[in-house]
């Protein structure tokens, strides 16, 4: 395996629901992301796309194969070992913006830092500086109730890179969003990716989008082929 | 392991409940266990109070800690002073303890335990004198009696209608076996009352001079040194040691516990019911807590789930909920406490018992700190172990699930 | 029309899959009422009975229900007396019988040296045989319960243990009599032919029968007088007429108290204990009635969206309200049921219970015996008294409290705008 690889997949099988027919996403893919890339990838509703995303994430595991995030096996990490990888490694982002309610923009980016260990002066610190990097210096007080979509979407993009993760994982990031939000909050994820040299997937209907990464890979049948 | 951000966390989820889902259900928790702890506290404190007050005066009045029944039924001045020097032991009094019939010119007549004691017992044991009323100096307060004299309970003297100076009459029967006893019969000046607040005691006491005692109504067993301990539980260790350096026989001595087994047995279980009975609330009340809290964790499943997959173990956001139910169980604890120290402080004060049902003028009430603690420790164990039980439904919830539910 | 429709909301609301864990939440805090309700019933009925129990020895074999002093001449001949109240008390409605009585103190003296002051009481010896209610209760240990010779006493059990005698022995009496202004003592030699007991050791702790005859020459009439024991057969609460229909039969010769004067300091003291203690228990059930309440704040969020739909419909507050005051009915009703026949079961199973305790505990002490209950504070078994009044008062204050503590969140229900509601979802 390359030293410069970030996630890869070794003969992974994935399906669901038993009985009369069950439904086979993946059997046998085999595909690695190296280190620094972004990829796209597209396909239609049901072919699997979230799926492959939630066990990039650790969320789901394979039915069987291997999925290697940073070099390391992930098949027989418990949960606390799966924890500490994601907070390292992962940074996700999904469709929803999923930040807590209770908390103001700079704690629901902070909190993760300061969860995994961070002290609390340096875990704000960080908040807020990835919180002015998106552009929402001056909203650092405001619950998600006072944000508009964008902005919300944008600070949970902050939140995602709070612990500096090699690998952003995105799940139709601007799906939620109008045409002109969408846009800045598109620009700001690759702008972020490239300046500070991480790998992304990104799973997204919008081919425009798609189009903006390294590469765009087209899921079909179980198998990802250059679009 | 930080506890710091999951009290952040805690903190913020209690505070904003008041917002959006009404602080109800966590403050009606706390209200029921402070009443649980409240409660408790006022009925040990009374239970301790008359218990407790009781075995003291028993005591310093009656079986005193340990006793030496000389053989031969004579006193003995060297073992007196020999047992007076033991580290712990407070005071050695030479005393008797027998039956005997009272009664008046009048006609008033009466079975009563009939102590004998000399006037030197003022100074060598205060605590029995103050458990009389005989302690102070001041006018009217009798002191131990003279020869020809004797004192009545508060309550005989009332019920026999005599008042100091008055004569009654002591009569018993004396003698060396039991075929060759004969009666004998004193008669003696009153010379005051004593009272101690225990009705048995004042209705039934009649205090004489020793020397009189023994001359005229004392049976060989009769004698005895009474003995009283700085610590009270050191009985069976001081006994050994007294009969140790004295090298009598350790069956001379007698502790206070040979006595009193089935009483203190009593009082115990009395306890140990009320304890169980009333510690229910907290079992009620953690039921409460335990389902509040799967409700809240319900709620709270989108957060989870967030949790989980940024890479927070979720056994640590357990600790966010049982956190709730640690404050509220805190919470409970101190208003409670303070409100049953508050209550047991009000009852010596208050005269809440009418006076025909019971003898004693007001509520006794003794805390005992120990088992102030117990209770506050019971009440944060059961709301948090409910909380942090109820909070099992946090590891499982499928992640994935729930965000692709959105 | 329209509360029958709160009923059946009500009732549909708890068997509703949509309201699955609040409905579990109800539940739990129905059975949390049952559970405050079991020591209130079990206390409250082991209390009546413990009162019961000790009320009807003491009236049985002590105080009598009413007791007769003659004002007239301070020693009547006891025969022509016996007969002349019972003739004059026979026409009263639920006269049994009456017995003669002579009290006074003696100092007993066993073979062993042991001592003890005594309370002597000289009766017919045919009383514990003749009249049923003392037959119940005085009972030999050992023993014949007959005073075939002259100096022949009964001693109650306990006092028999402390003086070391059995029956056979013979006891030392000390009296004293009043001779002018001297005190002349009297040493009386009696038998001991049977010990005692009514199974209440405080009762009968020190207490010596002897022959009336022996007792007469005992202690001097004047200081000592004879009075005379009234038994009958009524609810002691009728007590008050009872002593009334006496009074009027005998007029101003015999004066006439009851028990409830001569126990009275007693009888207030159990009486006291036992409201101290119910109050005790109903706080459990109190704080019971706040699961109630959370259970019901919880039913009424999760159906908020219903109550704002039905609100939409035109649903009135009333019945809103109503709805969930049911389901709190509901809730206490089944607490109620639930509690009072595991408080009833429990408090009948006492005895089995306390033994079991005992023979555990037992396992573990140093002397491998146990008592919970020891037999010199307490009645020897423990009685039970299911009083019909207590019980459905019990019962139908815990549903109160239910309905009371789900009050205030069916209100809140009802007040709630049903279009803020809908909007906001």
């Amino acid at each position: 395996m390359s030293e410069s690889t970030v996630l890869e997949f070794h003969g992974v099988h994935k399906g669901f629901g038993g009985g009369q027919e069950p439904i086979v996403l993946f059997s046998g893919l085999d595909w690695s992301l190296e280190a620094g890339r972004s990829v796209a990838v597209v396909g239609e509703s049901g072919t699997g796309k979230t799926t492959l995303l939630h066990m990039a994430a650790t969320l789901e595991r394979p039915d069987a194969g291997e999925v290697l995030v940073d070099g390391r096996a992930t098949a027989h990490l418990d949960e606390r070992a799966l924890s500490v990888l994601r907070t390292s490694s992962l940074g996700l982002v999904f469709q929803f913006h999923f930040l807590l309610k209770e908390f103001s923009a700079v704690e629901n980016v902070a909190l993760p830092a300061w969860l995994a260990g961070v002290s609390r002066k340096a875990a704000w610190d960080r908040a807020r500086e990835l919180v002015s990097l998106v552009g929402l210096e001056n909203r650092l007080q405001h619950f998600p109730h006072q944000l508009s979509g964008g902005e919300r979407q944008r600070i949970a993009l902050a939140r995602a890179l709070v612990n500096d993760p090699d690998l952003i994982l995105a799940d139709e990031p601007t799906g939620n969003l109008d045409v002109r939000h969408a846009r800045a909050v598109q620009d700001l994820l690759l702008d972020l990716v490239h300046r500070q040299g991480k790998s992304l997937l990104l799973v997204t209907h919008d081919l425009d989008f798609a189009r903006r990464t390294d590469q765009v890979l087209r899921l079909w049948d179980g198998r990802l082929a250059p679009e | 392991m930080n506890i710091r951000p999951l009290l952040f966390l805690a903190g913020r989820y209690l505070k904003s409940r008041r917002k959006y889902r009404g602080v109800g259900a966590p403050l009606l928790s706390l209200v029921g266990l402070a009443v649980g702890v409240l409660t408790l506290n006022a009925v040990l404190a009374v239970m301790n109070g008359f218990q407790l007050t009781f075995i003291e005066s028993l005591m310093e009045l009656s079986s005193s800690h340990l006793r030496w029944t000389p053989g031969d039924g004579k006193p003995d001045a060297a073992m007196q002073s020999l047992m007076l020097k033991q580290p712990g032991v407070r005071a050695v009094v030479p005393t008797t303890e027998g039956q005997a019939l009272v009664s008046t010119p009048l006609g008033g007549r009466q079975g009563v335990v009939l102590r004998g004691f000399s006037p030197d017992t003022l100074k060598q044991d205060e605590g029995l004198a103050k458990h009389l009323g005989l302690a102070s100096q001041a006018v009217g307060v009798p002191g131990f009696p003279a020869p020809g004299q004797v004192l009545l309970g508060a309550e005989l003297a009332r019920t026999l209608g005599v008042v100091p100076g008055d004569n009654v009459h002591l009569t018993a029967l004396t003698g060396p076996s039991f075929s060759l006893l004969r009666p004998q019969t004193l008669d003696l000046v009153v010379k005051g009352t004593f009272s101690t607040g225990y009705y048995e005691i004042d209705v039934g006491w009649v205090i004489a001079n020793l020397d009189d005692s023994r001359a005229s109504f004392s049976g060989p067993n009769d004698f005895f040194y009474a003995i009283k301990l700085s610590d009270g539980n050191a009985d069976r260790a001081t006994a050994d040691t007294l009969a140790r350096v004295t090298g009598r026989d350790r069956q001379e001595f007698t502790t206070w516990r040979d006595y009193n087994t089935a009483f203190f047995g009593a009082l115990r279980t009395e306890k140990a019911v009320m304890m169980v009975l009333v510690g229910l609330i907290f079992f009620v009340v953690g039921v409460n807590i335990y389902f509040s809290q799967k409700r809240a964790v319900v709620e709270h499943r989108e957060d989870l789930a967030l949790w989980a997959a940024v890479g927070v173990v979720p056994r640590r956001l357990r600790a966010v909920f049982a956190l709730e139910g640690f404050a509220v169980g805190v919470g409970a604890a101190l208003l409670g406490t303070a409100l049953g120290l508050l209550a047991s402080w009000s009852f010596g004060s208050l005269n809440l018992l009418s006076s025909e049902a019971f003898y004693l003028p007001a509520l006794p009430a003794r805390v005992l700190v120990p088992e102030v603690v117990l209770i506050a420790l019971a009440c944060i164990f059961s709301s948090t172990a409910a909380a942090w039980l109820a909070s099992a439904g946090v590891t499982q919830n499928p992640v994935a699930e729930v965000l692709k539910s959105e | 029309m329209k509360a029958f429709l709160a009923w059946r909301l009500g009732l549909r609301a708890f068997w509703s899959p949509n309201g699955r864990s609040s409905s579990r939440f109800l539940l739990s805090s129905s059975l949390a009422m049952a559970l405050g309700l079991v020591p209130l019933i079990v206390v409250l009925s082991i209390a009546d009975g413990m009162i019961d129990g000790i009320s009807s020895r003491t009236i049985e074999t002590s105080l009598y229900h009413v007791q007769l002093w003659s004002v007239a001449a301070s020693n009547p001949d006891r025969v022509e007396a016996g007969r002349q109240l019972t003739d004059t008390l026979r026409a009263i409605p639920g006269f049994r019988s009456v017995w003669p009585e002579q009290q006074g103190f003696a100092l007993a003296y066993g073979v062993g040296n042991g001592r003890l002051g005594l309370s002597v009481r000289g009766i017919d010896p045919l009383w514990p045989q003749k009249d049923a209610g003392a037959a119940r209760y005085l009972k030999a240990k050992s023993g014949t319960l007959s005073m075939a010779g002259p100096n022949d006493v009964w001693l109650g059990s306990a006092a028999a243990a402390k003086l070391g005698v059995k029956p056979g022995d013979e006891l030392k009496l000390l009296t004293t009599r009043s001779r002018g202004s001297l005190q002349v003592p009297r040493v009386t030699t009696v038998r001991v032919a049977a010990l005692v007991s009514v199974g209440y050791q405080e009762l009968d702790r020190l207490w010596l029968f002897a022959p009336l005859e022996l007792t007469q020459t005992l202690f001097d009439p004047r200081e000592n007088p004879i009075f005379w024991g009234v038994k009958g057969d009524f609810p002691l609460e009728k007590t008050p007429e009872f002593l009334s229909a006496v009074r009027t039969a005998l007029g101003f010769s015999w004066q006439a108290v009851s028990w409830q004067t001569t126990g009275r300091s007693q009888f207030l003291n159990y009486q006291a204990t036992r409201a101290l203690l119910a109050v005790i228990m109903a706080l459990v059930l109190l704080v019971a009635a706040v699961n109630v309440s959370t259970a019901m704040v919880t039913t009424v969020g999760e159906r908020r969206r219903e109550t704002a739909i039905l609100k939409a419909l035109g649903a009135s507050d009333r019945l809103i309200r109503g709805q969930f005051l049911v389901l709190g009915l509901g809730a206490g009703v089944a607490g109620s049921v639930i509690g009072l026949a595991a408080g009833m079961l429990v408090a009948l199973g006492i005895n089995g219970l306390v033994t079991l305790v005992d023979s555990l505990v037992g396992l573990f002490t140093a002397g491998g015996s146990f008592h919970l209950l020891d037999a010199a504070f307490y009645l020897e078994s423990i009685p039970v008294k299911f009083d019909p009044v207590v019980l459905v008062a019990a019962s139908l204050g815990s549903v109160l409290m239910a309905v009371v503590a789900s009050w205030w969140p069916a209100r809140r229900a009802a007040s709630e705008r049903p279009l803020e509601v809908l909007r906001r979802s």
